[in-house]
C-alpha cells in the first residue's frame, strides 16, 4: 500500500519568525486568562503609582514638606503635628511596597498549579508530547513566555517605583528608620529575580507533587520562604561603615549605624540608618539579583532533569 | 516481505511503577507488522494502557526494548498518534481553537491535515465550531480527540478504548473512518478495548494481554486457524489429549467440550469445530497457565533468529 | 441508461458466514437481479470500509474471488469494474422446477415441515459444493 502523505501546511519548512509565532500565541492561547490578570495587574499597579505621585496624596504631601530644612524654615524630620497627608501617604508607599515584594509567592502558585501542574494532571501534558512537541521543548516554551511576560512587567513596575521612591526622597516624604532602609536596597532588579525563581520553583513543585493544588501552596510557601530567608542578609554581607558623615545614606539620611534605643524605633529621631551608604544600592542588588537568578536556574534545572526521568 | 521496519516489536519488555508494586508488563515479546489493524484486547488492569503508553513514549520501560517504526519511541514521535483512554484536551479552548491548537503543536513535523481533522470533528453536523470542551458530552470529546489524531497524519495511530464512549452511530462513523485512513495511507492502528466483540469485523490482528503477559499475537486469521473446539460424545470426560495442547476444558452433559491447539488428528470421537473469536479468548483469560501463542509473523525478529539457531542445533 | 448509485454492502457479522463471503454473494446476487450490470464500477475498497466498518483486507479478498470467478475486472488506477453478467432468476419453465415442487410435496406428505426439509436440503448441497474455509 502506499504511504503518500500529503503536507497540507505551508512550505515544509516553515520560517522561523512564523513558527515562533505560532508557538507564542499556542501559549498564550492556552492561558490566556492568567495573561489578562498579569497585564491588569501591571497597568493596575502602574496607575496606581502615577496617582500616587500625581493625585491629592503625592501633592498633599509635597507641600506639608514644601521648603523644609532651608534657612528659616523648620527642620525636615520634624514634622507638624496632624500632618495627616504626609503619613497617608507613607502608609500607601508602605502598603504598595508589600504587594510588590510579595506577589512572586503568587506567581510561583500559578506556575505550579495552573502552569504545569494542571496540565499535568488532566493529561493536556500528553497529548502535547504525542503530538510532535518533545517534553524538553514543552516545558522551556511554557517557561520562556510567561518569564517574558512577567520581566516586562515587573521590570516596569521596578523602574516606576524607584522613579516613586526617589521623588518621594527628594521631597522629603520619608522618614528615616529601618523600614525606609529595607525600602532603600530592596527594590529594584531583584524582585524580578524573584518573580522569575517563583516560575521555576512553580515548575519543580509541579514534577515533585501530585496534583495542582499541592503544587500551588507548595511552590508559594517556597518561594515566600527563600525571600524571607535572604531578607536580612541583603546588606549584611557587605562591611559596615565607621565614618558619620551626614546624607551619604539612602534618601540622604545619614550612613551612621542607630544608637541602641534609636533602633527601637521604626521611625528614629536622629536620621540615623542601618550603616550602609546609598552608593552600595547597585553592588547590594546586583548581588541579590545574581544569587537569586542562579537559585531559579537550579530550580528550572532540576524542573527539566525530573521530567526527563519520567519521560523519554 | 523486504526487510521493512515493524510497527511495534518488543523484546523482554517489562514494565513497574514501582519497586514495590507488582509489575504491570512482564517479559513481553511481539511484532506487529505495518499496515495491520490490530485488536490490544484483555481484561481491565491487563497491561493494554501501559503498553501503549510505552510505545507513545510517555514512559520508559523498566527492562527490554520495544522499537517503534524502527525507531525509539521518542525519535518517532512524530510518526505517531496517540489517543488516551481520558481523551485529553484543554477544557477552556472552544472546537476551532483546538483544532489550531492542534495544528500548530504539528508544526515541527510539518504535516498537518487540516481537513481530516475537520472531517472527523465536524462529521456528524453535531458540534458547533465555538463549543467549548468543558462542555462536550464524553462522545464529543472522544469525536475532537480522533480528530487530532487523524489530522496528524501519523504511520502508527495507538487508540487506548477509542469506542468507550461512542453511540452506535458514531462508533460505526469513526471506526468507518479509521478503516479509510487505513485503506488509504496504509496506516497501522491499535485499539484496546477490554469488549472483544466491539473490534471484531474490523481488526485483522490480534494482541491479547492478561495479567501482564501476552497470551495471544498474530494475524486473527492464523490465531483463529491454530485452535480447534472438540467436543466429545458420551463416555469420554477425559480428553485424550494425544499430544494437542488443551487451552480450557469444561464438562457438558456426559461429555465434555475443550478448546485445543491441535497436532494432528484428534484421537477417539470428538465433533471439532472452529471456535469464535470470543470463545478463543475467553478460553485464555480463564486459563492463565495457557502456554502463549505467537504465530510466525507476529514473534520479534530477534527471538526467531535465536529459534533457528536453535533448532539448527537440534538438528546437528 | 442511469448512473450506477454505489452498491450497498450488508455484513451480518453474527451469521456465522465468513465476511469476504458474504460480499461475494451480496455481488452475485446483485448481478442477478440486475442491480449491477456489465461496466458499472464496483465502489472502492475505501468506499465499502468507510460505510460498513469491516476491515480492508476483507473487501480486498472479495474483490479477487469476485475477480478469480471471471464477474468483475481490476482496472489499475481507475477501479474495479463488472465484467460479466449471471443468469437472471430461473424462468417458471426451468426443467428443474417440476422436479424440485415434485420432491417438496413428497416430503411434506411424508410427514417433514419445512425446516427439516432446508436442512435436508443444506446438507445435499454441501456434499456436493463443500464450502470453501474461510
Amino acid at each position: 500500500m502506499s504511504s503518500s502523505i500529503t503536507t497540507r501546511t505551508g512550505p515544509a519548512a516553515p520560517s522561523r519568525i512564523r513558527t515562533a509565532r505560532g508557538r507564542l500565541l499556542m501559549v498564550l492561547r492556552l492561558h490566556r486568562s492568567a495573561m489578562w490578570i498579569w497585564i491588569a495587574f501591571v497597568v493596575i499597579t502602574a496607575a496606581v503609582l502615577l496617582w500616587l505621585r500625581f493625585g491629592p496624596y503625592g501633592t498633599a504631601a509635597a507641600q506639608v514638606q514644601a521648603g523644609c530644612g532651608t534657612s528659616g524654615h523648620r527642620a525636615c524630620s520634624s514634622t507638624p503635628l496632624g500632618a495627616d497627608a504626609l503619613h497617608a501617604f507613607e502608609y500607601s508607599v508602605s502598603n504598595v511596597s508589600s504587594l510588590l515584594r510579595n506577589f512572586a509567592p503568587v506567581v510561583a502558585a500559578w506556575a505550579g498549579g495552573a502552569l504545569i501542574a494542571r496540565e499535568l494532571e488532566n493529561g493536556t501534558a500528553e497529548l502535547a508530547w504525542t503530538q510532535a512537541i518533545s517534553p524538553t521543548r514543552w516545558l522551556a516554551e511554557k517557561l520562556a513566555v510567561p518569564a517574558v511576560l512577567l520581566t516586562a512587567g515587573t521590570g516596569l513596575l521596578m523602574f516606576q517605583f524607584r522613579g516613586l521612591l526617589d521623588w518621594a526622597g527628594d521631597h522629603h516624604l520619608l522618614r528615616a528608620g529601618y523600614e525606609t532602609n529595607d525600602l532603600y536596597f530592596a527594590f529594584g532588579p531583584s524582585i524580578v529575580a524573584y518573580v522569575l525563581l517563583g516560575l521555576t520553583i512553580g515548575a519543580l513543585t509541579a514534577f515533585l507533587t501530585r496534583g495542582p493544588l499541592p503544587a500551588l501552596g507548595i511552590s508559594a510557601l517556597a518561594t515566600w520562604t527563600t525571600s524571607w530567608v535572604i531578607n536580612p542578609w541583603r546588606t549584611q554581607i557587605w562591611p559596615t561603615v565607621t565614618d558619620t558623615a551626614k546624607g551619604d545614606g539612602p534618601f540622604g539620611f545619614a550612613a551612621t549605624p542607630c544608637e541602641w534605643d534609636q533602633a527601637d524605633f521604626k521611625y528614629s529621631i536622629d536620621a540615623c540608618l542601618g550603616a550602609q551608604p546609598a552608593s552600595r544600592y547597585w553592588p547590594v542588588q546586583l548581588t541579590e539579583t545574581g544569587f537569586v537568578l542562579v537559585l531559579a536556574v537550579v530550580a528550572g534545572a532540576a524542573a527539566f532533569w525530573l521530567m526527563r526521568r519520567r519521560t523519554p | 516481505m523486504t526487510d521493512s521496519a515493524a510497527a511495534l516489536e518488543a523484546t523482554g519488555l517489562s514494565m513497574s511503577y514501582s519497586r514495590r508494586k507488582e509489575a504491570v508488563l512482564v517479559d513481553c515479546s511481539f511484532r506487529l507488522p505495518q499496515g495491520r489493524i490490530c485488536a490490544l484486547a484483555g481484561p481491565n488492569g491487563a497491561g493494554k494502557s501501559t503498553l501503549l503508553r510505552l510505545a507513545a513514549g510517555l514512559l520508559r520501560p523498566s527492562s527490554g526494548t520495544l522499537t517503534v517504526l524502527g525507531q525509539t519511541p521518542a525519535e518517532a514521535r512524530s510518526r505517531i498518534a496517540y489517543v488516551a483512554q481520558s481523551k485529553p484536551l484543554p477544557p477552556h479552548l472552544s472546537v476551532t481553537d483546538t483544532l489550531r491548537h492542534g495544528a500548530e503543536l504539528n508544526r515541527p513535523s510539518g504535516r498537518w491535515d487540516q481537513q481530516a481533522a475537520e472531517r472527523i470533528a465536524y462529521g456528524d453536523g453535531g458540534l458547533k465550531p465555538a463549543e467549548k470542551i468543558r462542555s462536550l458530552s464524553g462522545g464529543q470529546r472522544t469525536r475532537i480527540a480522533l480528530a487530532l489524531a487523524f489530522g496528524k497524519r501519523a504511520e502508527l495511530m495507538l487508540l487506548d478504548e477509542p469506542m468507550a464512549d461512542l453511540d452506535p452511530l458514531a462508533r460505526r462513523q469513526l471506526t468507518g473512518a479509521l478503516m479509510s485512513a487505513a485503506t488509504e495511507h496504509g496506516t497501522t492502528i491499535v485499539m484496546s478495548s477490554h469488549v472483544i466483540a466491539e473490534l471484531e469485523g474490523s481488526c485483522d490482528f490480534l494482541l491479547l494481554v492478561a495479567g501482564g503477559r501476552l497470551r495471544l499475537g498474530g494475524d486473527i486469521e492464523e490465531v483463529m486457524a491454530a485452535h480447534t473446539l472438540l467436543t466429545g460424545t458420551s463416555g469420554t470426560s477425559v480428553l485424550d489429549t494425544g499430544g494437542h495442547t488443551v487451552i480450557d476444558q469444561r464438562p457438558a452433559g456426559r461429555g465434555c467440550t475443550a478448546l485445543v491447539r491441535p497436532h494432528g488428528e484428534p484421537a477417539g470421537d470428538w465433533l471439532a469445530e472452529r471456535p469464535t473469536q470470543e470463545e478463543v479468548v475467553l478460553a485464555h483469560l480463564r486459563n492463565t497457565e495457557a502456554p502463549p501463542l505467537l504465530t510466525e509473523t507476529a514473534t520479534p525478529r530477534s527471538l526467531q533468529r535465536a529459534q533457528r539457531a536453535r533448532s539448527q542445533e537440534n538438528a546437528a | 441508461m442511469t448512473a450506477a448509485g454505489p452498491i450497498q454492502f450488508r455484513i451480518d457479522r453474527r451469521s456465522g458466514v465468513a465476511t469476504y463471503w458474504q460480499i461475494v454473494q451480496q455481488t452475485r446476487q446483485a448481478l442477478r437481479l440486475g442491480l449491477l450490470q456489465p461496466g458499472d464500477k464496483l465502489p472502492t475498497a475505501r468506499e465499502v470500509v468507510e460505510a460498513t466498518a469491516i476491515n480492508p483486507n476483507t473487501v480486498l479478498k472479495a474483490y479477487r474471488e469476485l475477480e478469480r470467478e471471471g464477474l468483475v475486472e481490476a482496472r489499475r488506477g481507475l477501479g474495479t469494474f463488472v465484467r460479466a453478467s449471471l443468469g437472471t432468476s430461473p424462468a417458471a419453465d426451468s426443467p428443474y422446477l417440476a422436479g424440485l415442487e415434485d420432491w417438496v410435496a413428497r416430503a411434506h406428505e411424508g410427514g417433514l415441515d419445512r425446516e427439516d426439509m432446508a436442512a435436508l436440503f443444506d446438507s445435499v448441497l454441501n456434499k456436493h459444493f463443500p464450502q470453501e474455509t474461510p
